[in-house]
């Protein structure tokens, strides 16, 4: 029962709290000229960090738009995100036992943290389709580099969803995990 | 499938006996197979097309050998890097060892455009100026002996010392940016030749003199202004060497004269000059040629110099307590002439710190054993290297044991009292440095060779003491050679360079003027082998120093908008910061500039001035990105800057001449390289 209540009830916010010093996406550039490859991450508490100056150098060539935190105003919203996150799984912990209030709640959890990188998608979705006509190399649109491997010009891109993405999905996963033992062992009985 | 066959047909063996006999074979055999491969290593599968490559350019075993032993990929490092001074090109060149690539050229005392060195960048205009000899700006240098900054008598790879022997002048490169930092004119000296060396911690860099300059009795001797008549008797009245030591401020990189000091010498040409640690901690040592003190004068009746200078069989070692020295110096006891202390060679020889001791024949090379205990010197014209015991030194000194003194008064030790051993090596041995097994090379400059030979004990502890154990022939006329981190406590062994004179053969002809060669040896074994021959096609190096790559911790990039000369902010550099201003500064119209450079942008790219106007520009790269070099160059105003990531540079020019003069970024960036320009408006008045 103790072991089951510390699962149930410290272990997901902790995880919520852990992944606030994690990014919750991640982007990794090579090219053959740079030694060390570009990155840039994004992270709850932080916003944006990495080479933000070399990939806007790199950009601006092919009309991409300049990133910077300052003009991002969303990145300050995550913080609150995160902090609703830890809320509810605190009060999901709690009311485990209870039925459909928690469904609810572990509901509005799951949407708002799979909303996280959904927002995050579409924002560059945007910014890849938002080209400078002016700029010197002319490239047509094209979709974000979002998870995955990918080759774009003369760069080899790795993105991905981080451990601010994963950690809060285990804290999901922990909280279901009693209800849909418990309805496998009410079937068998 | 016979064989199966036979054996199905012949006499039946069980299974049993049949899987046990496998088994107990296979044990043999493998048990067999393994201690054969243990006895003879099996021959490495060699490709095919490697065979074909040496066969077909008519390789020896010898040059297969040394290419891979000198062979450094791309993307590897060499074991070392060798500081080699670059002579009369006035630079220093950088090594990796033992690849034998040419890395970098540092502008020392010759502007170097493509570092934009000495091209309107105000800090190498400025330190150019300031390492000048106060009567012309002098942009030649003829660079001569390479040091690296010391801990506890080690090499510690944070600064480097390179030496003017034309014009008396000392540099410091910092190692973190191999950049110079600092060119200090040596005063009362006009030429030099033996430094630079440091003491063990660096605290002074010192020299000695080479041709004695003309003194003004008491004053010293000012370039350009002391004038004595040359003649046989007023040289050895008047003209006066020197050994100086240059106070160092390793967190500036720059000498401060107010606190260094000078000795006084007789005119002899005083020679290579080294500082010693352990048993020989707190003396400095010096050789010297000409104690005839001939001066010349082939049309004046006088045998020429190289005749007369060579007469004495032996000339004098110099032997300096410089720990005493700066004493003398604290207690108030030296003269100030010309912004350095001086200790007359009469307090030197009253306060006891200058002894002589005799040294065959006009040599060349002083060098010291790793233990501190040997001092070497190369007889040059008499075919023996001859060491001296610095305990020896000590007791004869405590003893006041002299077998006289030289015409000026300088106590001169009894040879057979201070020598420890004298080997014959060859002819004209010239330089010796060491490995870490108590060994010396000797180059041999007249029998064009290397010479090997055992050091004694505590270097040396075999039974073999003092002699000479292999030689190499080198092609050709070798000068100095070089060990890593020789003359400290800690030799690293494995390779030496000749430094030759001469290549004549060894490379296509590129006209008459012909490469130097330097000569890669391995001599990590017994006999020394020659791996490498490398052409230096620019300038004459004479020494070289060489260090461990990993004490080296250079930067990658600067931190935004550092001023290289002092390593911290730029004090015009603000972030974000473009444009220009045209303003009254006294009665002189400035046109001063903020500029950035950035992949492909020099922002502003117009700048609007007036003819007269002194155009100041400040100018940032403001790239992080490791390489990302950008070069600022005005056409046709001969103004040139480089300026590395992160750095903050000013540069100025006076916009004399009318007219609309394109300026580019020089270095290839980026696929807009070319449209990295702008405009500079001169308008006229």
């Amino acid at each position: 029962m103790k072991v089951k209540e510390i699962m149930i009830r410290v272990v997901p916010p902790i995880l919520v709290i852990i992944s606030l010093f994690t990014p919750f996406w991640g982007i990794s550039m090579k090219a053959p000229f740079l030694a060390q490859p570009l990155t840039v991450e994004v992270y709850p508490l932080f916003g944006l960090k990495g080479d933000l100056k070399n990939v806007n150098v790199v950009n601006h060539y092919v009309g991409l738009g300049e990133i910077s935190p300052e003009k991002i105003p969303e990145l300050q919203y995550i913080p609150y995100v995160y902090l609703t996150l830890i809320a509810l799984s605190i009060i999901a912990g709690i009311l485990n036992e209870k039925g459909k209030t928690f469904y609810l709640v572990w509901l509005i959890y799951v949407v708002l943290l799979a909303g996280v990188p959904i927002y995050a998608y579409i924002w560059m979705y945007n910014y890849t389709h938002t080209i400078n006509p002016n700029a010197p190399i002319e490239i047509e649109p094209f979709d974000p580099p979002f998870f995955g491997v990918h080759k774009i010009a003369n760069f080899d891109i790795t993105s991905y969803l981080g451990p601010a993405f994963f950690l809060p999905l285990v804290s999901a996963i922990i909280l279901i995990t009693p209800k849909i033992r418990n309805r496998g062992e009410s079937k068998n009985e | 499938m016979g064989v199966v066959k036979k054996s199905d047909n012949g006499k039946k063996v069980s299974r049993r006996k049949f899987i046990a006999a496998t088994i107990g074979g296979l044990a043999v055999g493998g048990a067999a197979g393994f201690t054969l491969s243990r006895l003879t290593a099996p021959a490495a599968p060699f490709p095919r097309e490697i065979q074909d490559v040496i066969s077909e350019r008519k390789l020896e075993p010898d040059h297969v050998y040394g290419a891979l032993k000198t062979y450094v990929p791309g993307g590897w490092q060499d074991e070392f890097i060798m500081f080699s001074s670059g002579g009369h090109s006035g630079q220093v060149l950088v090594f990796g060892i033992p690849s034998m690539k040419l890395y970098r050229v540092i502008a020392v005392f010759t502007p170097e455009p493509w570092q934009g060195y000495g091209y309107g960048d105000v800090k190498t205009m400025k330190l150019l100026e300031k390492g000048s000899n106060g009567i012309r700006f002098l942009t030649l240098g003829d660079t001569h002996h390479p040091e690296i900054s010391r801990t506890n008598a080690e090499f510690d790879g944070e600064w480097l010392f390179i030496g003017d022997k034309l014009n008396a002048r000392k540099a410091s490169i910092s190692l973190k940016d191999f950049e110079t930092k600092d060119i200090v004119k040596i005063p009362n000296t006009q030429t030099q030749h033996g430094g630079a060396c440091a003491s063990p911690n660096t605290e002074y860099v010192s020299c000695g003199s080479q041709f004695p300059a003309p003194w003004e009795p008491g004053r010293g001797y000012k370039p350009g202004v002391t004038y004595v008549q040359l003649t046989e008797t007023n040289y050895q009245e008047y003209f006066r060497g020197t050994m100086t030591f240059l106070r160092f401020d390793r967190r500036t990189g720059k000498f401060d004269l107010a606190n260094s000091f000078q000795i006084e010498l007789p005119p002899y040409m005083q020679d290579l000059e080294i500082i010693g640690w352990g048993p020989s901690d707190g003396w400095a040592f010096t050789n010297s040629i000409n104690t005839e003190m001939a001066i010349g004068g082939v049309l004046e009746g006088r045998p020429p110099l190289e005749v007369a200078a060579s007469q004495n069989d032996f000339d004098y070692l110099h032997i300096v307590n410089w720990k005493k020295a700066e004493e003398i110096v604290r207690a108030g006891k030296a003269k100030e002439m010309n912004g350095i202390k001086v200790i007359t060679l009469d307090t030197a020889i009253k306060e006891g710190i200058l002894f002589f001791a005799p040294e065959p024949k006009s040599p060349h090379g002083c060098d010291i054993s790793p233990s501190g205990r040997y001092i070497v010197i190369g007889g040059k014209l008499d075919p023996q290297v001859t060491i001296y015991d610095i305990e020896k030194i000590k007791e004869a000194i405590a003893d006041q044991r002299f077998q006289g003194e030289d015409p000026y008064g300088v106590p001169i030790l009894r040879f057979e009292d201070v020598k420890a051993a004298q080997i014959e090596v060859g002819l004209g041995p010239l330089h010796d440095e060491f490995d870490d097994k108590g060994h010396g090379y000797v180059s041999c400059f007249i029998s064009n060779e290397v010479v090997k030979y055992t050091l004694g004990p505590p270097d040396y502890t075999g039974d073999k003491p003092f002699q000479v154990v292999d030689r190499i022939p080198i092609h050709y006329n070798i000068g100095h050679l070089a060990t890593p981190e020789s003359n400290s406590p800690s030799p690293k062994g494995k390779y030496l360079v000749a430094l030759n004179k001469w290549s004549v053969d060894r490379f296509p002809n590129v006209g008459p003027l012909l490469p130097q060669n330097f000569q890669l040896i391995d001599i990590s074994g017994e006999k020394m082998r020659l791996l490498y021959d490398c052409p230096i096609g620019l300038g004459e190096p004479h020494y070289a120093k060489i260090i461990s790559i990993e004490k080296l911790k250079p930067l990658e990039v600067y931190e935004m908008g550092t001023d290289p000369e002092t390593f911290s902010k730029h004090p015009q550099y603000v972030e974000g910061k473009v444009g220009y201003e045209r303003k009254k500064e006294g009665d002189r119209w400035v046109t001063e500039v903020w500029m950035t450079l950035i992949r492909s942008t020099i922002t502003p790219d117009i700048i609007r001035c007036k003819q007269g106007d002194l155009v100041r520009i400040h100018m940032t790269n403001i790239e992080t990105t490791k390489d990302a070099t950008h070069a600022f160059a005005v056409a046709e105003y001969n103004v040139m800057a480089s300026i590395e990531p992160g750095e903050t540079a000013t540069v100025e020019f006076v916009a004399d001449k009318p007219g609309v003069f394109a300026y580019y970024c020089v270095e290839f960036c980026s696929p807009l390289h070319l449209e990295m320009a702008g405009w500079l408006e001169v308008e006229p008045v």
